[in-house]
């Protein structure tokens, strides 16, 4: 669960906040939200897709690191994890906006098990002054709001141009079970070679061709991930 | 050469109108091989009867094809979820005397028949509870689908309710917009018809003149202006066999934004006919159908109060209540020379199972389906659909009357009349022999599309309590396949309660957010 509360130097002065590659109780998920801005990062590395989200039903991109609930494959069996890339969505915790009052305000999660008083960097110095931890996270908080933003829109043009379109990830584990992943929607190729010239022109002039290039080029990765899961398996499996 | 069927006129809007007029132009565009021009004379002066409020699910099928976002359409027309019917009080009139006719088909209804396990092993719970997850979906008020389900696709197959005008209106500006349909607003003044053939040759109307077509299609609703003021096509009355002919609607608001919604039609049984309850996003839609030759205005109106008293409606006072007369049974032919009759100038019935709007889509498809070529071709398609219209009333008519003839009620003369032989229809009586040996299956039936599947009679008959002979004993096999198919209808009620969301936090989402195309 979370516990919300807007940030301030009275309350929070002794508050310290670890990184979030060091806990595992952040990395150990089986998918993470990604936006627009990290696809050319993430697709040398990861295959991104889109869901719906459970709650609105709403498209929203994510990288998947493993299949099964908090299954991230990319995790060693000593539960480290040097991530080449960790997504926004990661890094800007345990921090967020919300909206209160009719006025946007820095929150922190005093749930999360990033933040303590014992362990991590202060967001308060001696003074009360904001450190340089909480100037990093209130620029990645506002580059995480213009991102989502950005996806909103990347969102419902793509919808728009029905580009989208439902896919399945069938495979065999190394014990003959079958591995099925529904719920998955990629770029529909055929779609997409079939849009109109001010379809296409739409696409450049929001740099948005870029976007769909780097998501193609990432369903690469796919079969890495899967041969990792068949090999996680067959570990277990013995 | 024979001459070539291009100009459609459709006279009258309503459902009726615009849902084949969508019909017919999505199938035949511009463009298309088989084009033709659709054009839809609509009174500004006649409004539309506006009541019915159930579909059958075939109308996710006729929207989409028509190229309607279900999004919009839910948004636009006041649409909430169906998923099937409840009968209360038709067995015994007792409290809690009631049966669910579902839209899900029995579980492993395609690989057997269960209803013969059923019968013989399951005593404590009833047919439809037993073989399908729906009838726990609806009691819990539950959706038959999720906001990530894609549109027009269910997780349990389902329906509409709706708010009639506005959805009249919707497929108005849909067609106008959408599909290139030529409106004419205007009053239909006369029909001239060539003195020879006595094929009409065009309508002439108030301000426009006269409008010219090859064929026209009669949706001028209990006016009947062509299939009977012109063409005097006999109207066959089914009274004697469902003698319900008065109907008292009215609008309930809901208690608050929380109230739950049903996600099903309830129909309980009074002392002379039935009470419609079907819940809209916005509010409830409640009436009362009844015999006149065993109920008065007075007493019918005095016993749909106290329905509405008993399903919590604490201020009935000041509510407006509409009568409206019905007269049950249909033309004797629909389609005459070049005019087809759909909608209620083609007949109607009482709402039991909902078969106006459904008849409407089954006529509107075969129509533009079998769109004629040609004057020569259109003969044959004529004869051929009324003879197939002439047999699906025939069915409906059989079907609703089965609601009536297996009830175990006598406590008033309606009761008594409506359940004697006397006045059923000999295919019915025939079935039910059959049915004692055997239980309702697909040969029963003539037709690949019947409006009824074999399984909605399994739902009414063994939800009502008829017996059908049991069998000695059940193979290994059998035993095997009948307990599996039991689990999975457990297992699935298990799972769809905890996933599925309530009707009302669905309708809300859907108006928020809405369904995505895939």
């Amino acid at each position: 669960m979370s516990n919300i509360s807007v940030i301030n130097n009275n309350e929070h002065h002794l508050v310290k906040v670890m990184e979030p590659k060091n806990s595992t109780a952040v990395i150990c998920k089986s998918n993470v939200v990604v936006y627009p801005v990290e696809y050319q990062y993430l697709t040398l590395f990861q295959p991104i897709f889109f869901t719906k989200d459970t709650e609105t039903g709403q498209f929203k991109s994510i990288v998947i690191y493993g299949f099964e609930k908090d299954e991230n494959l990319y995790l060693q069996h000593n539960q480290l994890w040097e991530p080449i890339y960790l997504p926004l969505e990661l890094i800007k915790q345990p921090f967020s906006y919300a909206n209160i009052n009719n006025q946007t305000s820095l929150c922190i999660d005093l749930d999360s098990p990033l933040v303590s008083t014992d362990e991590g960097n202060r967001i308060f110095d001696a003074n009360g002054e904001p450190t340089e931890a909480l100037s990093r996270a209130i620029s990645i908080v506002n580059e995480h709001k213009n991102q989502q933003a950005l996806l909103e829109d990347f969102v419902n043009v793509i919808v728009t141009f029905d580009l989208l379109e439902p896919c399945v990830i069938t495979a065999e584990n190394a014990d003959k079970t079958p591995l099925k992943v529904n719920g998955l929607y990629i770029i529909n190729r055929e779609r997409l070679a079939s849009l109109t010239d001010q379809q296409y022109t739409e696409l450049d002039a929001k740099q948005y061709n870029k976007l769909l290039k780097n998501l193609l080029d990432s369903e690469q990765q796919l079969s890495a991930l899967v041969a990792k899961k068949i090999k996680a398996n067959d570990n277990v499996s013995f | 050469m024979s001459k070539l069927c291009k100009d459609i006129v459709i006279v009258g809007g309503g459902s009726a109108g615009w849902i084949t007029a969508g019909v017919i132009a999505s199938k035949h565009k511009k463009g298309s091989s088989s084009h033709v021009n659709v054009t839809l004379i609509e009174s500004p002066d006649i409004k539309p009867i506006g009541v019915g409020e159930g579909t059958w699910p075939t109308m996710r099928n006729t929207l989409r094809k028509m190229g309607i976002s279900e999004t919009e359409f839910m948004r636009e027309c006041d649409v909430s979820f169906k998923q099937g019917a409840k009968f209360a009080q038709w067995v015994t009139g007792e409290k809690d005397d009631f049966y669910y006719h579902p839209l899900v088909l029995p579980e492993g209804f395609s690989k057997g028949d269960l209803s013969q396990y059923w019968s013989s092993n399951i005593h404590s719970q009833s047919f439809s509870k037993s073989l399908c997850f729906q009838e726990d979906i609806c009691e819990n008020n539950l959706a038959p689908k999720a906001i990530t389900t894609p549109e027009y696709i269910a997780v349990a197959n389902y329906a509409y309710h709706l708010n009639s005008s506005k959805f009249s209106a919707f497929l108005k500006k849909h067609c106008i917009e959408k599909l290139g349909i030529t409106f004419v607003s205007d009053n239909v003044t006369g029909v001239n018809s060539d003195i020879k053939s006595h094929d009409i040759l065009s309508v002439t109307t108030e301000n426009s003149g006269n409008i010219s077509g090859d064929l026209f299609v009669d949706c001028t609703g209990f006016s009947s202006l062509i299939i009977d003021k012109h063409y005097n096509v006999p109207f066959i009355d089914k009274n004697e066999i469902l003698p319900i002919d008065r109907a008292i609607a009215v609008q309930i608001p809901y208690a608050d934004d929380e109230t739950n919604i049903a996600s099903h039609t309830i129909s309980t049984a009074q002392s002379a006919g039935w009470v419609w309850d079907i819940g809209l996003p916005n509010r409830r839609g409640v009436g009362h159908v009844y015999s006149s030759k065993y109920n008065d205005e007075a007493t019918a109106t005095k016993e749909l109060i106290e329905y509405l008293k008993a399903t919590g409606t604490t201020d009935t006072d000041n509510l407006t209540f509409r009568h409206i007369n019905i007269r049950p049974g249909h033309r004797e032919k629909f389609w005459v020379n070049n005019c087809v009759a759909v909608g209620l100038s083609a007949g109607f019935l009482e709402p039991l199972e909902a078969s106006a709007l459904v008849l409407i889509e089954l006529s509107a498809a075969m129509i533009s389906e079998q769109m004629p070529k040609n004057r020569e071709a259109m003969t044959i398609i004529a004869k051929r659909f009324n003879n197939l219209f002439t047999y699906r009333w025939a069915r409906i008519i059989d079907f609703l009357k089965l609601h009536y003839v297996l009830s175990k009620r006598r406590d008033t003369p309606f009761w008594c009349d409506v359940t004697s032989a006397d006045n059923t229809p000999e295919s019915l009586k025939e079935l039910l022999t059959l049915w004692k040996f055997q239980p309702p299956w697909i040969y029963d039936f003539d037709h690949a599309e019947e409006v009824f599947p074999a399984a909605s009679y399994q739902y009414v008959l063994y939800g009502m309590g008829f017996e059908t002979a049991k069998p000695e004993a059940f193979s290994q096999e059998e035993v095997m396949f009948a307990e599996q198919q039991l689990t999975n209808n457990k297992k699935n009620i298990t799972k769809l309660i905890h996933n599925l969301p309530t009707n009302r936090e669905l309708i809300n989402k859907v108006k928020q957010y809405g369904f995505q195309k895939v």
